[in-house]
């Protein structure tokens, strides 16, 4: 019953993307974005790295504070 | 009593900060299986002002009634993804080969052309999913005096107009297949290199042959979709492009930008009218 509970809030709500993500800047400033896999916001993340200036040193993390999934590399081709 | 009040007061914090995520078949549709897949590498400029090329790689899927056109490693990135998904112990090594696929992702409006029905879906947008349908475009080719090797293979020269710009296509006769990268067809054999008189966007293939693997042919069947005319697609996604950061704030997908980064960039979309 409350691991139903649980999974009820944890799980991707239908027709949202549900699962937050957070991309840091070298300023020490933080954006929150949502998608529905941390495939989905890697994607998102490298697009903004691409089209964006200003993101040269950004990292995308699972937490506000930790769970570093990417960053911009040098090797892109701005 | 205390213990349902500990019970309860554990199961909250575990909802409040669980972020689990199940990997899941990426949503496609599926149409067919290519026959045929013809390779193009892409070099294409994002700021029309400046000479700075982006490389990608795109895949042509030909069979019988069906062609489909995408990025090549969007389709090795679902290929993967559903690996991941039967082979759970592989996920760590199978996700930072999806991380590296995904740098490497420059063209993002995957096309299917119904053959029968000569009708072509495009799909496009990151924030915004979006898909139109329309009838295949037709371009009134001209048949030019010139030729040249592409890939090794002679090739002979056409020029016809398209969507705001003026292209080049070298064809191989030798290649019987009336086909080409995005939308560009209907010459007498595969169109093996083509590219706007200004050089925005440049198609060069690089290679044909047997499908032997990446060869489903599909679209994405993604729930939030948006599925619209050709003119409110082509308008939404240059928003898209142009305005990213203000996009996604609008959609609630992104939280926190400043003005700074709402500041508009450039598009060069390779439709250009609509």
């Amino acid at each position: 019953m409350l691991m139903a509970v649980a999974l009820a809030f944890t799980a991707p709500l239908k027709g949202f993307a549900s699962y937050k993500y957070y991309i840091h800047f070298k300023d020490g400033s933080v954006l929150m974005m949502r998608a529905d896999n941390e495939d989905l916001a890697r994607m998102a993340f490298d697009a903004m790295c691409r089209d964006m200036p200003g993101m040269e040193d950004a990292y995308l993390t699972k937490r506000p504070n930790g769970g570093f999934i990417a960053c911009e590399s040098a090797d892109d081709l701005r | 009593m205390r213990q349902i009040i500990f019970v309860l007061f554990s199961c909250l914090v575990l909802v409040g900060f669980a972020q689990v995520e199940q990997r899941t078949l990426a949503p496609i549709t599926v149409y067919d299986t290519a026959h045929t897949m013809a390779y193009y590498d892409l070099d294409y400029r994002k700021d029309s002002t400046k000479n700075i090329y982006r490389k990608g790689r795109t895949i042509l899927q030909i069979s019988e009634n069906y062609l489909a056109f995408s990025d090549y490693y969007t389709l090795l990135i679902d290929s993967l993804n559903d690996y991941a998904v039967r082979h759970k112990e592989l996920e760590q090594e199978i996700s930072e080969q999806i991380g590296k696929a995904i740098k490497r992702i420059e063209y993002r409006e995957p096309l299917l052309t119904n053959l029968l029905k000569g009708a072509t879906t495009f799909q496009m947008g990151i924030w915004v999913k979006l898909e139109y349908t329309t009838p295949t475009p037709q371009i009134a080719w001209q048949l030019m005096s010139g030729d040249t090797l592409v890939n090794g293979v002679a090739c002979k020269k056409a020029m016809g107009r398209y969507s705001g710009r003026t292209y080049v296509a070298w064809y191989a006769e030798s290649i019987q297949l009336p086909y080409g990268p995005y939308i560009f067809g209907g010459l007498p054999g595969l169109i093996m290199c083509i590219y706007d008189t200004k050089r925005n966007w440049i198609f060069t293939n690089s290679g044909i042959g047997p499908a032997t693997s990446l060869a489903t042919m599909y679209l994405y069947a993604d729930k939030d979709r948006e599925k619209m005319d050709r003119k409110k697609a082509l308008d939404s996604y240059r928003n898209e492009r142009e305005n990213p950061v203000r996009v996604a704030t609008g959609r609630g997908l992104l939280f926190g930008a400043t003005p700074e980064m709402m500041k508009s960039v450039p598009s060069n979309l390779l439709e250009q009218e609509w």
